[in-house]
């Protein structure tokens, strides 16, 4: 069964209502490479390299186009959590810059950090300890970060980022967002 | 939008009117995206099971899709606690509607949406089938990616 919509004359939106699984083993949690737990935030390369904020994992996996073993490149593979940078606890959302550096939004700890591509440690970006979640965005070279009571930076992806990125806030806006817990 | 060069004191652009769903409120808002053309907040509210278009520098937002008075349904202008969302290109809107186990699709401008994804309230682990939906995403064919996220899984559905 499919559907077809013309919304341009050059356009045809479609798409195949039978889902192949690219990601994860339907209905079975767990911590092995095959396996996510509640996986909420996607992202994606050029190359079609996935992303995924495995979200109660508390780890971002990665699987190349093709491959359904990932590989963790965030958290720790085991599942474990912490408060420290090592760790990530309950990851939602997630952005990709074009380098492959990971920006996630570590909600059980409050906060928004940044994993640069091979990193084993993360750094913080945003967030005071006081919000639950962040939303974020990514809109060409800039990234979004919206949570709960914070104000909102928008960082320019295009500055090369160092651990000081924080200070470099080009664009300034705030969205109270009242959220759950 | 307002651009504060160096300076990262916010400035308030949408909501702090506590929750709610009132349009100046927002409502446990669960997607978000910025749409540079209209220069507005795209956003989902989860609890209020609509979409709304808050432009910046207003002070209240539009309805895109779901209902007004936040009520949620299975009809195809309704949602059911919708987490995330995506825009294409042609500024079509795309929602992972989680409590009604589908991918909606609202062609610009409409508020009828269509199920991509998924069959409305009918939860599965089979091929045709969502858990609940929490992250839609594209490639750059327009695949779309879909974080089923209480079928622990990653569904892709091929455009053809």
């Amino acid at each position: 069964m499919s559907l077809a919509f013309f919304v341009d004359k050059n356009v045809i939106l479609r798409w195949n209502t039978t889902g192949i699984t690219v990601a994860g083993t339907t209905d079975v949690v767990g911590n092995g490479s095959n396996q996510l737990y509640n996986p909420w935030g996607l992202a994606l390369t050029y190359e079609n390299t996935l992303y995924v904020a495995d979200r109660y994992n508390h780890r971002v996996q990665k699987f190349i186009r093709g491959s359904l073993n990932g590989t963790t490149v965030a958290g720790q593979a085991n599942s474990t959590t912490c408060s420290s940078y090592q760790c990530l606890w309950n990851p939602s959302f997630i952005v990709l810059d074009d380098n492959e550096n990971l920006f996630i939004s570590d909600s059980h700890n409050h906060r928004v950090v940044l994993w640069k591509k091979d990193a084993t440690i993360g750094e913080l970006v945003a967030g005071t300890g006081t919000t639950f979640l962040f939303l974020m965005h990514k809109f060409i070279q800039y990234l979004y970060v919206f949570g709960k009571g914070m104000e909102v930076v928008i960082i320019s992806l295009s500055i090369q980022i160092t651990s000081l990125m924080i200070n470099k806030v080009v664009h300034s806006m705030c969205v109270i967002m009242e959220m759950i817990g | 939008m307002r651009y504060a060069e160096g300076n990262n004191t916010g400035v308030l652009v949408a909501g702090g009117n506590g929750r709610g769903n009132n349009t100046n409120q927002l409502n446990g808002p669960m997607g978000i995206y910025f749409e540079s053309l209209s220069n507005s907040l795209i956003m989902g509210n989860m609890e209020g099971s609509n979409i709304v278009r808050w432009r910046i520098g207003e002070s209240s937002w539009t309805l895109i899709a779901g209902n007004l008075n936040a009520s949620s349904g299975n009809s195809p202008s309704s949602l059911y606690r919708p987490f995330g969302l995506t825009v294409d290109p042609m500024g079509n809107l795309y929602v992972a509607d989680s409590g009604n186990q589908r991918i909606q699709f609202f062609s610009l401008g409409q508020t009828e949406g269509r199920t991509i994804a998924g069959m409305t309230g009918v939860s599965g682990s089979n091929s045709m089938l969502l858990t609940a939906p929490y992250g839609i995403t594209f490639d750059n064919h327009l695949n779309l990616y879909v974080a089923d996220t209480w079928g622990n899984r990653v569904q892709k559905f091929l455009r053809y």
